[in-house]
C-alpha cells in the first residue's frame, strides 16, 4: 500500500512541473480546484469524522476540541 | 508603429486578466485579501442509526442525533490588505452513547448503552455547544500572516484555541510553503463525577504543528502535501466510559501523553473537455498509542449549467487499534491501560456523498448528503474481534452564501 502511494506521489511530482504563467491560471483558480472546495463545510464533515474516528490531522490548524460522544 | 500598439494591446489585456483572476483559494497558498464581505448560514443534521437488537446487551438502541447552525462571515479588515474570517456555532446533542462492552452468553461482545438502568438515565445525552472561531489575516506581498483563535463550551467541557501561520509564495507563485502552530487547553468537568468514579474536574492540552508546499504542477492541475504533527496532555480517557473486568467495571484508562503524525495530500486536475474537477486527498495517520490509518477520498466536480454543479465523492477510512483497547475481559486487565471505546477499535469505514450547488448573482446554495458504514469487514487488516458499538451515520446538510460584492 505504502509503495503503491510514494509512486503515485512520485510520478504526480516528477510529471512536467510546467512554469505556469498568471495569466495562465484562470483554470487553477476556478472554485472547483480549490484545496479547500468549502472550507466551513469541510469543517463540519472534519469535526464528525474527528468525533467517530482515532485519526485526525488536517491540512492546517484543527479547530477548538469537543466532548464529542 | 502598429505592430507596437498590437503588442501593447495584448500585454495590456494579459496584464488586466492576470489582475481580475481571484486568488487561488484554499488553506496552503499565501492569496490576497477579501475585498467584499460575505455572509453564510449552514445548517447540518447527524444521526447514527440504531444499534442492531443482535449487537445489544441493555439500553435504548437509539443513538446519537446532532444538529449544527455556523454562520460565518469574511470582510476586509481594518487595515490595508488584511481579512477577518467569523464562525459562529450552535450544537444541539441528544441520544445515548455506547457506555461498555460485555460478553453474551456466548461469549460474543454487546454493547450497554448510557442509561441502561434507572440511575444512569442521567446519562442519556441532552445538551448544547457553542463556539467561536476566529481568522485575522494579513497579506504582505508575497506572505501571509494569520493569527487563530476560537472558544467553545459545553456543559461539561470547554476549549480554548489560538494558532498562528504563515505562508510564503516563491517561484512566481508556482510554489507556496506554509507553516502553522497551535495550542489547544481543555478543561472537562464530568457530570456526576463521583457516580462514574471520577474527580470533578480534568485538564488537557493540545500543542500542533504543521507545514505545507504547495506546488501548480501545469495549468491544470496542482498538488499539495504537508505534515502536520501533535502533542496531547493531561487527562485523555472518556470519563463516561467503563471496561468490563469480569467481576468489575473499570473507570477508562488512557496514557497522559498522545503524539499524533499524519502526512497528507492534496490533488486538484481539472478535466477541461468535460468542464469537471477531480479532487484526490489522501492521509497516512499514526500515533503514539499504537494506531496507524489510512484515508482516501474522490471527489467529482462537475459543472452543469445554469449555475449548476453536482459533486460525488467516496471517502474510505482504515485504522488499528489502539495498544490497550480491550473490549471486555474476563480475568481483569494485562495493565493499568485499558478503554472498550469503539473509537479505539481496529475497522473500516466506507461512505458516499453526493453535493448539489446552485449559484446565481453574488447567491450561492447548497445541499449535502453523506452516508457513512463502519465495521471489521471494511478494514484492510484482519480483525478478530468486531466492536459492537460502530456507528454508521447520516449526514444532511444545507448551506447559503451571500457575497455583497457581487
Amino acid at each position: 500500500m505504502k509503495a503503491i502511494i510514494t509512486i503515485l506521489l512520485g510520478t504526480l511530482l516528477l510529471s512536467a512541473c510546467t512554469t505556469v504563467e498568471p495569466w495562465e491560471r484562470g483554470i487553477l483558480a476556478r472554485d472547483d480546484m480549490a484545496l479547500d472546495f468549502d472550507a466551513s463545510m469541510s469543517g463540519l464533515q472534519q469535526q464528525v469524522y474527528i468525533s467517530k474516528e482515532a485519526a485526525s490531522g488536517s491540512a492546517g490548524l484543527g479547530g477548538g476540541g469537543c466532548g464529542c460522544n | 508603429m502598429a505592430v507596437t500598439e498590437k503588442n501593447n494591446t495584448t500585454l495590456s489585456a494579459l496584464m488586466a486578466a492576470s489582475l481580475a483572476l481571484p486568488a487561488l483559494g484554499g488553506a496552503a497558498q499565501a492569496a490576497e485579501p477579501a475585498t467584499d464581505v460575505s455572509a453564510s448560514y449552514h445548517f447540518s443534521h447527524y444521526h447514527e442509526n440504531s444499534v442492531p437488537s443482535s449487537k445489544l446487551a441493555r439500553g435504548g438502541s437509539e443513538r446519537y442525533t446532532v444538529k449544527t447552525h455556523q454562520v460565518d462571515l469574511k470582510a476586509p479588515f481594518l487595515f490595508t490588505d488584511s481579512d477577518i474570517e467569523l464562525a459562529l456555532q450552535h450544537e444541539t446533542m441528544s441520544g445515548a452513547s455506547p457506555w461498555y462492552i460485555e460478553p453474551d452468553l456466548n461469549g460474543k461482545p454487546v454493547v450497554v448503552m448510557s442509561g441502561a438502568t434507572s440511575s444512569q438515565s442521567k446519562r442519556l445525552i441532552n445538551e448544547e455547544r457553542n463556539s467561536i472561531q476566529s481568522k485575522l489575516n494579513l497579506y504582505r506581498g508575497p506572505h501571509r500572516l494569520s493569527l487563530t483563535s476560537g472558544y467553545s463550551k459545553e456543559k461539561d467541557y470547554r476549549s480554548i484555541q489560538a494558532g498562528l501561520e504563515v505562508a510564503k509564495e516563491f517561484n512566481q507563485g508556482m510554489t507556496t510553503l506554509e507553516a502553522g502552530a497551535g495550542f489547544t487547553n481543555n478543561t472537562l468537568n464530568p457530570t456526576d463525577a463521583k457516580k462514574y468514579q471520577r474527580k470533578s474536574r480534568y485538564h488537557n492540552h493540545e500543542t500542533s504543528l504543521y507545514g505545507g508546499l504547495t506546488q501548480i504542477l501545469n495549468r491544470h492541475s496542482l498538488l499539495q502535501l504537508s505534515v502536520n504533527y501533535s502533542q496531547e496532555n493531561g487527562f485523555l480517557s472518556d470519563p463516561y466510559k467503563f471496561v468490563y473486568l469480569g467481576t468489575k467495571l473499570a473507570p477508562d484508562s488512557r496514557p497522559e501523553r498522545r503524539r499524533k503524525f499524519a502526512l497528507l495530500s492534496r490533488y486538484r486536475y481539472y478535466i477541461e473537455p468535460l468542464d469537471a474537477a477531480v479532487h484526490v486527498d489522501y492521509r497516512f495517520f499514526r500515533d503514539s498509542w499504537g494506531i496507524h490509518s489510512n484515508t482516501l477520498k474522490l471527489a467529482w466536480h462537475q459543472t452543469l449549467s445554469h449555475g449548476w454543479k453536482i459533486t460525488p465523492s467516496i471517502r474510505y477510512y482504515d485504522q488499528s487499534q489502539a495498544d490497550f483497547y480491550l473490549p471486555f475481559s474476563y480475568i481483569g486487565p494485562p495493565s493499568n491501560l485499558y478503554s472498550s471505546d469503539y473509537r479505539l477499535s481496529p475497522f473500516g469505514s466506507i461512505s458516499g456523498g453526493l453535493r448539489i450547488d446552485k449559484t446565481f448573482g453574488g447567491w450561492q446554495f447548497a445541499l449535502m448528503y453523506e452516508y457513512y458504514r463502519s465495521g471489521a469487514r471494511y478494514s484492510l487488516n484482519h480483525v478478530d474481534v468486531e466492536d459492537p458499538a460502530l456507528v454508521d451515520f447520516q449526514v444532511l446538510s444545507a448551506s447559503i452564501n451571500y457575497s455583497f460584492g457581487q
